[in-house]
């Protein structure tokens, strides 16, 4: 930075890249160690891998311990500036340092962004997260890779190899995840998330009770579960409070309804998924097999993204996806008018305004402006109307004083033409 | 060859883009939008009739009316000093009105294409023919506000000297058009019944997952390149504010407009009535131009191209653009090609 500015944002940017700097160094020098390192000792003992030396795995393991050095660092410097993050943060660095990192990061920046820029910047870094998520999970692969075989389709091989692992890392993930949500949120952070912030946004119970609903946990499976509730909330009602007990069962079921059709919606998604990663793994192959190679962690990700797009628009226009999908919004809306009807029983036990008065006022309002409107219409019509029937008759009388003064016809009836070619523009 | 220290190069430059990135961000202040200088010279309700200023002498007497849609502002026509429609046209000699339909409030819900079409298009067109002394004006309709502007010319022919229809959906149901497809089992009754007015952060959803891995993540990753150059950092985010700037749809007209266009195709079908009045595409008889985008994810070409057929003018022309839905108000390419021609098209037609 060229800006020897003192605001805030300055003197953040300014530690940020020295810390970046020395961090980067460190571990350049012990990058370019343990690859001599390995080298020589595999050199050293022909094709075969000596007993005790460095595998891939060690080296695995070095760069994780180099990056703990390093993060300890960087939190020893931060900590001098503006405090610690909590221990259970600290400790996922371990095994995601770049994107942990960068939370960390975030976390110091967002508060000193102006608030226009805020939810572009957040938007910014959620994307960038998930590109250095990605950049992780390449690294680790390719190192993996390096250290074991040289080669430029042994090291495809590696990838596609590593590719395939983290395929089945994601499937057993989904298999055993409570979180109908984690499945394609996890995943180098895909953006798809936005569906459960819409469904809270138009939830009077946030995703709260999404999670209280998936806190239930049954012995005897989900279906059962399931089916039991519908026992439970489909019960006749009695007594004196019976209508509103009524309402309440109503919209447990809806609930139940919409959390089905979440399930099988996030289900429908999860596809995407795997045959973005199938498709991905087919395009590094392709191109290894053609000689070719791809020259950054950029074009990596572009790769990436066409065949997340490509998975997702095959799924997205299908039949079983748009039902799902429709499923879904249409049980969303059941849910939210439910919870409407209620507190609108509320309100009026209040003497409190309803949206429904609201609504009956608006309507009125709209009718009373649209006759308004149409009498406005009539109006100028029938004014038309009317001046077109004075013309007329007024040519008329023209036309027969015209008949009764042949000799004087020629100033009134320029004048005459004049006034017609006038009115007719 | 990618190698793993590669990587880490790679990201640690990123990361250095970031921070600096961040200072440019924190540096750059109101992002501007609206390049060209017009006045107010109608309201009603919450509706604003604009007269933008000539630039350069006027060659057309014959004025034109933009019709923008609903969703999203009018702006992007005129988002900044090179990259606006409206600036190139104006460039170009031509007398330009744009309906502003401002944000719709809960006030507002029962507002549907009736009132749309036939009391505030039709009260501008009034105004401005009223102004100039005309019995018609030309007509550009962009989008949504293109279908509505059709609806209005099949209604009101004598009205409409010239129309321009732009990335304007006629067709809703070709294979492609996915939003048709996402719509098609929607419950809308209850969606409205339940929202009122349609948030416009719900519509963004849903033109965002049409595309959510490039929409989401990648443009801002790839934002990320430009960080440090605040020109194009300025441009970047006058989209991105254009993008998520999405007024309310009112309840009503959105409820039809996705019942009859959408779940029903009735513009094409011939069964569409607005005010109790059928909508008969065949009354569109003065010079159409149809322009659409190649690329367009959210009215593709399938849905556009089908004017030609519904139409019963005999002077129908297209413009072909090769680029999205959004490329075509503001890439280079577009100020390059558009205005003029919709300028030359107009000037040639509108000669007394």
């Amino acid at each position: 930075m060229t800006d020897k500015s003192s605001s805030p944002v300055d003197v953040w940017a300014r530690f940020w890249l020295d810390a970046q700097r020395k961090y980067w160094d460190s571990w350049s020098d012990l990058s370019r160690k343990m690859i001599q390192e390995t080298q020589s000792t595999l050199e050293a003992a022909g094709a075969e891998k000596p007993e005790g030396a460095a595998g891939p795995s060690d080296w695995v393991e070095f760069w994780i311990a180099g990056q703990r050095k390093n993060w300890e660092l960087w939190l020893d410097m931060s900590r001098q500036t503006f405090g610690a993050p909590s221990g259970a943060a600290a400790e996922k660095t371990s095994t995601e340092p770049w994107s942990r990192l960068f939370d960390l990061w975030t976390t110091f920046w967002m508060p000193l962004i102006p608030g226009q820029s805020r939810e572009s910047i957040a938007r910014l870094l959620d994307a960038n997260k998930a590109y250095f998520r990605m950049g992780e999970g390449l690294w680790r692969i390719l190192f993996s890779g390096f250290g074991a075989v040289q080669g430029t389709e042994a090291q495809w091989d590696a990838l596609t190899r590593g590719i395939r692992q983290m395929q089945e890392q994601f499937g057993e993930q989904l298999r055993t995840t409570k979180d109908p949500w984690s499945g394609f949120a996890t995943f180098w952070g895909m953006p798809l998330d936005n569906w459960r912030r819409v469904c809270s946004a138009f939830s009077i119970m946030p995703g709260d009770m999404e999670k209280a609903v998936r806190g239930f946990g049954s012995p005897y499976g989900p279906e059962t579960l399931h089916q039991g509730m519908i026992g439970l909330l489909s019960m006749p009602t009695i007594g004196y409070t019976r209508e509103w007990q009524e309402e309440l069962q109503r919209w447990g079921l809806l609930w139940l309804d919409h959390f089905q059709a979440l399930q099988a919606y996030v289900l429908a998604l999860s596809g995407t998924t795997a045959k973005a990663i199938d498709l991905f793994a087919d395009g590094v192959y392709e191109k290894a097999k053609k000689g070719e190679t791809f020259e950054s962690l950029r074009a990596l990700y572009n790769l990436w993204i066409d065949c997340s797009e490509q998975a997702y628009n095959d799924l997205s226009t299908s039949d079983e996806f748009t039902q799902a999908q429709s499923r879904l919004t249409n049980s969303v809306f059941a849910v939210k008018r439910q919870e409407q009807k209620m507190v609108e029983e509320l309100l009026s036990a209040f003497n409190m305004p309803t949206r429904r008065e609201l609504d009956t006022s608006h309507r009125r309002v709209h009718q009373l402006q649209r006759r308004v409107w149409q009498l406005e219409q009539t109006l100028d019509e029938s004014a038309i109307m009317e001046l077109k029937a004075e013309v007329s008759v007024l040519q008329r009388e023209l036309e027969a004083l015209r008949g009764q003064a042949p000799a004087q016809k020629t100033e009134p009836s320029g004048a005459a033409r004049k006034t017609k070619a006038k009115t007719s523009t | 060859m990618l190698r793993p220290e590669q990587i880490t190069q790679e990201l640690f430059e990123f990361n250095r883009r970031l921070a600096n990135g961040m200072a440019t961000l924190s540096k750059i202040g109101q992002v501007d939008v609206e390049a060209s200088a017009k006045d107010p010279v109608y309201r009603e309700d919450k509706l604003v009739l604009y007269r933008y200023r000539p630039r350069v002498e006027q060659v057309s007497t014959v004025p034109l009316l933009i019709v923008y849609a609903l969703v999203n502002r009018p702006y992007m026509t005129d988002l900044q000093e090179d990259r606006s429609i409206i600036r190139g046209l104006l460039d170009h000699g031509i007398d330009v009105y744009l309906i502003d339909w401002g944000y719709p409030d809960g006030a507002d819900r029962f507002l549907d294409l009736e009132d749309y079409v036939n009391r505030y298009i039709r009260r501008c067109v009034d105004f401005v023919c009223k102004h100039h002394e005309l019995p018609s004006i030309n007509v550009l309709g962009i989008c949504q506000g293109g279908t509505l502007s059709l609806c209005y010319t099949a209604q009101h022919p004598e009205r409409v000297r010239n129309l321009i229809t732009m990335v304007t959906p006629v067709d809703f149901q070709t294979p492609d058009n996915t939003l048709g497809q996402w719509y098609r089992d929607l419950d809308v009754d209850l969606m409205v019944d339940t929202l009122g007015n349609i948030p416009g952060e719900l519509l963004n959803w849903s033109f965002l997952s049409l595309k959510p891995f490039r929409l989401t993540g990648q443009k801002y990753v790839d934002m990320a390149d430009i960080l440090e150059n605040e020109d194009r950092l300025k441009n970047f985010l006058r989209m991105e504010k254009w993008i998520f700037d999405s007024p309310d749809q009112p309840g009503e007209l959105f409820r039809q407009f996705i019942k009859y266009f959408y779940q029903e195709n009735r513009l094409i079908k011939g069964n569409l009535t607005i005010g109790g009045r059928a909508i008969d595409l065949k009354q569109v008889k003065m010079p159409v131009l149809n322009i659409y985008a190649t690329e367009d994810h959210l009215v593709p070409p399938s849905a556009s191209i089908p004017l030609e057929k519904y139409v019963g003018t005999k002077d129908y022309s297209t413009i072909v653009f090769k680029g999205g839905h959004i490329g075509i108000y503001v890439s280079s390419r577009s100020q390059k090609d558009i205005p003029p021609t919709i300028a030359e098209w107009l000037k040639a037609r509108s000669k007394d």
